[in-house]
C-alpha cells in the first residue's frame, strides 16, 4: 500500500468517527416510515430540483407550544422566540398553492413536475423504477391530462433520463449511454416525438445543469464545462471562458459548481458570459460551507450556526433550521419541525421531525406548509432559480407551492 | 405472517430488526458518513436502506446476512441517489451546529475534501476498497459491475485525488517536529 492509499485509508477511518450516533428512536423511525410507504402504495414523488431539506432545527414543539430553537426565526418578531406556529400558508400566501391528485387517471403516479405556466405544469410518469416513459402536460384549472412525448430508453442507457426543463416552446432532458456518452432529448410541448438534439461526452455525474436561452441550449457537466447548442439540434461548442466551469442559470457562469469541493465558497465567484461582468460573493474567513445563487448565498460561522445574506454581504440572517450542503439558495428556506422526543444528552438527534414550514428570507413571512409525520409527503423539492416549485404530499393530494405566484 | 391492507403485504414487525437498528445503527451512519461525505446524506442512506431491509427483513434473515445486505444496499443507492436528485424529509434530526468535517491532521483533512470532488461510483469503489476493505472481486459483485470497471474507477479516483491532495502523498508531520 503506497503513501495515498494509506492515507486514505486513514481517513476514512477517521472521518467515519465523526459521524453523528443514531437517534435512540431509529428504529421506530424505520418502522413508521415503512408502514407509510406500504399504505401509500410506493406513491413516492421524485422531487426534481437539487434537494431538499435535511435540514437543522428550526422549531421544537414542547407540548402545545411551538417554539424556535435554537436559531431565531426572520419573521417580524422581535423577539427570538416565536411561541405561536406560522399560519398555515393556505392563508398566507393562498395564490401560491395549486393541488393535484397523486395519482393521474389511470393509477398512474406522478414522478416530476415541472411549471410550464400559471395554469399548466409538466409532469412525468416511469415505466419502472427511475425509468420515466413519457412526458405530460396537465392543466391545474380544467384538470386534465395532455400526453406531450414517450421519453424513450435506448439500449445502453445508464443515467435515465433526468434533468426536465420547459423552454423555447420545448421539453428538454438528458440521458447518458455506457461509456460515457451523454445525450440531450427536446420534444414540442404541443405535443410530438422526443429526439436527440445533442450528443456530448459526459463522466458517472452526467450534465449538472440544462437551459434554454433563446433559440439555444446552454448546459454544463458535472466534471465541468459550458457548453452551447442550437435549440433544434446540433453540435455543441463549448462557451468562450466556460472550461471547467458551471452552469449556475445562463449567462452566469462559475468555476466551483453545485457538486464541487466544499472548502471553497460554491458559486463564490461568478461570470457573466455575454457582458464580461464578473461578481465576487463576499465572505468571512473561517466561514464554511458557502453556497451563493444569483442574489444570496448561505453558509456556516465557525461557531456553528447558518446563515443566509445578499452576495454583497448584507442582510445576514440566522438561517432556520441549518442548510443543506446542496441546494442552491434563494429567497425562500424550508425548515423542518421537530418534536421533542428521547435524546442522547447533549445531541439534538432523536426529536420527531413533525411538519415544515417555507420561509420567505426577504419580507420575514413564513408559513406551515402542512406536511405531516403521517402523510407519506416528508418528500418534497427544494426550490431553486430554475425550478420554483415545492412539491409534496398531503394525504392523497400533491401540494405544489409556485413560488413565482408570491408577491 | 402477514397483515393485509389495501391489498399490499405488511410484512409484521420483528423485534429482531429493531434489535439489529439498535445494535448496528450507528455502523452504518459511519459507513454512510464515509460514502456521501456529510452527516445529511449520510442518515438519508441509513434511513433509506433500514426501510428497505424492513420490507425484505424475514427473506435477508433467513438467507443472507442483514448487514452485508444493508451496507451492498447503502452502496448501490448512493450511485444511484444522484441520477434522481431527490430527497426525503429525515424522519430524525441531525445535531444543529455541528461540523464534522474537521479532522485532526492536515493531509487527511485535504484528502477529504478532494474525495467531495470524486464522481459518486469512484468515491464508493475508493470506500469499499480501503474502508470496507473489500477485495476488487468482492467490489464487483456488490456493484454489480466488472472487476475491470472496479480496477479502472479506482485508478481514476486515486490519479484524481493525487492531483487535488498532494500533500496526501507526503504526508505532514504529525506534530512538534515540523521545521
Amino acid at each position: 500500500m503506497n503513501d495515498l492509499e494509506e492515507t486514505l485509508r486513514r481517513t476514512l477511518g477517521h472521518a467515519a468517527g465523526q459521524a453523528p450516533p443514531a437517534p435512540d428512536r431509529l428504529a421506530e423511525a424505520v418502522e413508521a416510515g415503512y408502514r407509510r410507504r406500504r399504505h401509500r402504495g410506493q406513491a413516492l414523488l421524485a422531487a426534481g430540483a437539487v434537494v431538499l431539506l435535511a435540514g437543522g432545527a428550526a422549531i421544537a414543539l414542547r407540548g402545545e407550544t411551538l417554539q424556535t430553537l435554537p436559531a431565531t426565526v426572520p419573521t417580524e418578531t422581535p423577539s427570538a422566540v416565536s411561541t405561536t406556529p406560522p399560519p398555515p400558508i393556505e392563508q398566507v400566501w393562498p395564490q401560491a398553492v395549486r393541488t393535484l391528485p397523486v395519482k393521474l387517471p389511470g393509477g398512474r403516479t406522478i414522478r416530476e413536475i415541472r411549471r410550464i405556466d400559471d395554469h399548466t405544469l409538466l409532469v412525468t410518469t416511469w415505466s419502472r423504477f427511475e425509468r420515466t416513459n413519457a412526458v405530460y402536460a396537465y392543466d391545474l384549472d380544467t384538470r386534465k391530462l395532455r400526453k406531450i412525448a414517450d421519453v424513450p430508453t435506448p439500449r445502453g442507457t445508464v443515467l435515465y433520463a433526468s434533468g426536465f426543463e420547459v423552454g423555447g416552446g420545448r421539453v428538454l432532458w438528458w440521458t447518458a449511454l455506457e461509456g460515457g456518452k451523454g445525450q440531450i432529448w427536446s420534444a414540442p410541448l404541443a405535443g410530438g416525438q422526443a429526439e436527440i438534439v445533442v450528443t456530448h461526452p459526459v463522466d458517472d455525474g452526467g450534465f449538472d445543469a440544462l437551459e434554454v436561452a433563446g433559440d439555444r441550449i446552454v448546459f454544463s457537466v458535472r466534471a465541468g464545462g459550458v457548453f452551447t447548442a442550437p435549440l433544434g439540434g446540433g453540435p455543441a461548442e463549448p462557451v468562450e471562458g466556460g472550461t471547467g466551469m458551471h452552469l449556475l442559470a445562463w449567462p452566469w457562469i462559475g468555476p466551483s459548481g453545485g457538486y464541487g469541493p466544499t472548502d471553497e465558497p460554491r458559486f463564490g465567484s461568478i461570470r457573466n458570459v455575454e457582458t464580461g461582468e464578473t461578481d465576487t460573493a463576499v465572505t468571512q474567513v473561517d466561514e464554511k460551507h458557502i453556497v451563493c445563487g444569483l442574489t444570496f448565498c448561505v453558509g456556516a460561522k465557525p461557531t456553528g450556526p447558518s446563515f443566509h445574506r445578499l452576495r454583497d454581504g448584507s442582510g445576514e440572517q440566522k438561517l432556520p433550521g441549518g442548510m443543506h450542503p446542496l441546494a442552491l439558495p434563494g429567497r425562500f428556506h424550508t425548515a423542518s419541525v421537530l418534536g421533542e422526543g428521547p435524546r442522547r444528552q447533549g445531541l439534538g438527534v432523536g426529536r420527531q421531525v413533525l411538519g415544515a414550514v417555507l420561509y420567505d428570507m426577504t419580507t420575514g413571512k413564513s408559513a406551515d406548509l402542512g406536511v405531516r409525520p403521517e402523510d407519506d409527503g416528508l418528500r418534497m423539492s427544494y426550490p431553486d432559480n430554475r425550478r420554483p416549485l415545492l412539491v409534496y404530499t398531503v394525504g392523497d393530494q400533491l401540494r405544489v407551492i409556485d413560488l413565482t405566484r408570491i408577491p | 405472517m402477514t397483515e393485509t391492507r389495501k391489498g399490499r403485504r405488511l410484512v409484521e414487525p420483528d423485534s429482531r430488526f429493531a434489535e439489529f437498528v439498535a445494535e448496528r445503527g450507528d455502523a452504518l451512519l459511519r459507513y454512510g458518513h464515509v460514502l456521501a461525505g456529510n452527516p445529511h446524506d449520510a442518515a438519508d442512506l441509513v434511513q433509506e436502506t433500514l426501510i428497505k431491509l424492513r420490507g425484505a427483513w424475514p427473506r435477508v434473515r433467513a438467507k443472507d446476512n442483514p448487514e452485508s445486505y444493508a451496507r451492498t444496499t447503502m452502496a448501490r443507492l448512493h450511485i444511484r441517489a444522484w441520477r434522481l436528485r431527490r430527497r426525503e424529509l429525515l424522519a430524525w434530526d441531525l445535531p444543529e451546529g455541528e461540523h464534522h468535517d474537521v479532522l485532526p491532521r492536515g493531509d487527511e483533512q485535504a484528502l477529504w475534501q478532494a474525495l467531495a470532488t470524486l464522481p459518486r461510483k469512484q468515491r464508493t469503489v475508493l470506500v469499499l476498497r480501503y474502508y470496507e476493505q473489500l477485495t476488487d472481486a468482492e467490489i464487483a459483485q456488490v456493484l454489480g459491475i466488472s472487476r475491470g470497471t472496479v480496477r479502472s474507477q479506482a485508478s481514476r479516483a486515486l490519479d484524481k485525488l493525487r492531483a487535488a491532495a498532494p500533500e496526501a502523498i507526503n504526508p505532514q508531520p504529525v506534530r512538534g517536529d515540523a521545521r
